[in-house]
C-alpha cells in the first residue's frame, strides 16, 4: 500500500515537472512573438514620426511600392553637407527621446527600419541600432535584432540586393549586397574591418553566430 | 673626366643660384612705411563702403592678423593659404557679432570712393545693400601686385554686384549647425544660439537645436537687405567658423584638441570596448532555442509520471 502511494506521489510530480517546462515553453513563445510584435509596430510607428519631422526624407524616399523599379539617384541638389565639411556628424532626429540617424530600406525584404544613433541593449529592442561608424566615413554598421520584423531575413539577402539608406537631411545613399558572411561572437574587428560602406549584421538562428551583409555604395 | 662633372655640377648650381635669385627678385620686397590708398570704382552713386583691416604685411609678403581679428588665430590658417572665398564670411561674422568698426567709412560719388592714408596691410571692404544689391564683399592687399609683378600702393578696385532677384516678395534664409567633433561629442553644450543681422544689425536670435534639429528657417523675410548668421557664446574648446551656399549659412564648431601633458601610461589588464564595453558583438538573437528543448522535456517528464501513474492503477485493479 505503501508503496503504491509512493509510485503515485512520484508519478504526479513528473507531470507537474512536465507541465512546468511546458508552460515555460509556451511562457517563451509568448514573450518572443510578443516582442517581435512590438519591435515591428515601433519600427513602423517611428519611421512615420521621422517622416513626418523631417519632410526631406519623405521627399528623398521612393514611392510606396515602386521601390524595385525606382532608380537609386543621390539627391541632385546643392552640395550635401557632409560633402562640404567632411568628418561632419551625421544629424540626428530625436523621437521619445532617442536619437536617429536615417532610415534602413531593404525592398527585397519589404522592410522600412529607422536607425537609432548609438546602441544598447535597450534600444536594439525598439529597432537596429548603429554599431560603429558613419555612412559619410564609409564605414557604417548597423546592428540589429533577428526579429522577423527586422533582421530575421538577412541572410537571405543575395548580392545585387538594393540596401536603401537615407540619413536625417534626406540624403539618399544607395547602395547593393555584395556577400554575406558569418562570424563568430567575438569578431569584432572582422566586423568593423575591410571597405564596406555598410555592413548589416545580426545574430544567427541559434544566436551563437553573426551574419554580416556586406554593402558596398551603387557609386563605387 | 672629373673635370667635366667638376663643370657639370657648377653649372646646375648656378641654374639653380640664378632661379632662385629670378625668383626672389620676381616680387620684390614691400615698404611697410609707405602710405597707400585704395579707390573702389562702382556702378551706382550713393552706395556706403566700409573699410576693415584684416591683417598687417611683412616686407615679404606674409600677413598677420590685426586688431578684433588677432582675437581669432584659426583664421591665420585661412590668411595663409590665401583662399579668400573661405576667409570672407567668417570676417563678415566676426565684424557683425563683435560690432567691429570700420577703419574709414565712404560713399559713392561719381562713379566712386577713395580710402587714403593707409598703412600697408590686408583690407575687408563690405559695402552696405542698396536698391540694386548688395556689392559683393572683397578683399585687397595693399599693395597689391600689378600684372607686370610690381607693387601697387595706390589700388583701384571693381566691385561686383549681387543683385536681388527680380519680382521677389520675400526672402527666407536657413541656419545649419555642424559639429566636426568626433570622439569629443559628449564635450558639446546641449544648445546654442545662432544669431541672425540684417544688414549688419541684429535682426533675430534662435536657440538650436530647434525641433530636435541644428537648423532653422527664418520665412518670410524682407527683401533688399544682406543677411549674415553668427553663433553667438561659442562653447569653450571649439572653433566657430562660417560659410554660405546661396541663402543657407553654415556654421561649423570644430574642436579644438588641447595638448596634454604624458604622464604614466595605464596599462589595462581587461580592456573593454567604448560604448558597449564589451568584448563580444552585440546579442541580437531571440531566445528560441529552449522552446524546442523546454517542449520536449517537458512531454517527456509528463508521459514518465503518467506511465508511474497508469502502473500505479494496475497493480491497484490487480491487488
Amino acid at each position: 500500500m505503501k508503496n503504491r502511494n509512493k509510485l503515485k506521489r512520484s508519478g504526479i510530480i513528473w507531470m507537474t515537472t512536465g507541465l512546468l517546462l511546458l508552460a515555460a515553453a509556451l511562457f517563451l513563445t509568448i514573450r518572443n512573438l510578443w516582442q517581435e510584435r512590438r519591435a515591428g509596430e515601433a519600427a513602423y510607428e517611428i519611421s512615420e514620426a521621422m517622416l513626418e519631422a523631417e519632410p526631406q526624407m519623405a521627399a528623398s524616399l521612393a514611392p510606396a511600392g515602386a521601390a524595385d523599379d525606382a532608380p537609386l539617384v543621390v539627391k541632385g541638389d546643392a552640395v550635401p553637407d557632409y560633402v562640404r565639411f567632411p568628418g561632419m556628424e551625421m544629424p540626428t532626429v530625436k523621437i521619445d527621446g532617442r536619437d536617429y540617424i536615417g532610415l534602413l530600406e531593404i525592398p527585397a525584404l519589404e522592410l522600412l527600419l529607422p536607425i537609432i544613433s548609438e546602441w544598447s541593449y535597450g534600444n536594439l529592442k525598439l529597432v537596429p541600432c548603429r554599431y560603429s561608424g558613419s555612412m559619410y566615413s564609409g564605414d557604417l554598421v548597423i546592428a540589429g535584432h533577428n526579429y522577423r520584423s527586422q533582421f530575421a531575413s538577412l541572410i537571405d539577402l543575395q548580392p545585387g540586393d538594393g540596401v536603401i539608406f537615407t540619413d536625417a537631411d534626406g540624403n539618399v545613399f544607395p547602395c547593393q549586397v555584395a556577400e554575406t558572411e558569418i562570424l563568430g561572437p567575438t569578431d569584432i574587428e572582422a566586423m568593423e574591418s575591410g571597405d564596406w560602406d555598410l555592413t548589416l549584421f545580426t545574430c544567427t538562428v541559434g544566436g551563437q553566430n553573426r551574419v554580416a551583409v556586406r554593402c558596398i555604395l551603387e557609386d563605387s | 673626366m672629373k673635370q667635366y662633372r667638376l663643370s657639370a655640377a657648377l653649372l646646375c648650381l648656378l641654374l639653380v643660384v640664378s632661379l632662385l635669385s629670378t625668383t626672389a627678385l620676381a616680387y620684390g620686397r614691400i615698404d611697410t612705411s609707405k602710405e597707400t590708398s585704395l579707390t573702389i570704382s562702382y556702378r551706382d552713386d550713393g552706395v556706403t563702403f566700409q573699410l576693415y583691416q584684416v591683417a598687417t604685411v611683412s616686407d615679404t609678403a606674409h600677413f598677420t592678423l590685426t586688431g578684433k581679428f588677432a582675437d581669432y588665430p584659426w583664421l591665420q590658417t585661412m590668411v595663409d593659404t590665401g583662399d579668400w572665398d573661405v576667409l570672407i564670411p567668417n570676417l563678415n561674422a566676426i565684424v557683425d557679432r563683435d560690432n567691429v568698426q570700420p577703419l574709414q567709412k565712404g560713399t559713392t560719388k561719381n562713379g566712386a570712393l577713395s580710402f587714403s592714408g593707409l598703412d600697408t596691410g590686408l583690407y575687408l571692404v563690405l559695402g552696405q545693400s542698396y536698391w540694386r544689391g548688395t556689392p559683393e564683399p572683397f578683399l585687397v592687399s595693399l599693395p597689391d601686385l600689378d600684372d607686370a609683378d610690381q607693387w601697387q600702393y595706390h589700388v583701384t578696385v571693381y566691385p561686383k554686384t549681387d543683385e536681388w532677384p527680380p519680382n521677389e516678395q520675400e526672402t527666407s534664409i536657413t541656419v545649419k549647425k555642424t559639429w566636426l567633433d568626433d570622439g569629443h561629442n559628449n564635450q558639446r553644450p546641449q544648445s546654442i544660439t545662432a544669431a541672425l543681422y540684417m544688414d549688419g544689425k541684429l535682426y533675430d536670435t534662435v536657440t538650436l537645436p530647434h525641433n530636435n534639429r541644428w537648423q532653422y528657417t527664418w520665412a518670410n523675410l524682407p527683401t533688399g537687405h544682406s543677411w549674415t548668421v553668427a553663433e553667438l557664446n561659442v562653447p569653450k574648446g571649439y572653433q566657430d567658423s562660417y560659410s554660405r551656399d546661396g541663402n543657407t549659412l553654415y556654421i561649423v564648431n570644430t574642436y579644438e584638441e588641447t595638448p596634454e601633458i604624458p604622464g604614466t601610461p595605464d596599462i589595462p589588464t581587461n580592456p573593454t570596448r567604448p560604448g558597449g564595453g564589451s568584448n563580444v558583438l552585440p546579442q541580437t538573437g531571440l531566445l528560441w532555442w529552449p522552446i524546442p528543448v523546454l517542449t520536449i522535456g517537458g512531454i517527456l517528464l509528463f508521459l514518465i509520471g503518467w506511465i508511474k501513474c497508469k502502473k500505479n492503477g494496475e497493480s491497484h485493479e490487480k491487488s
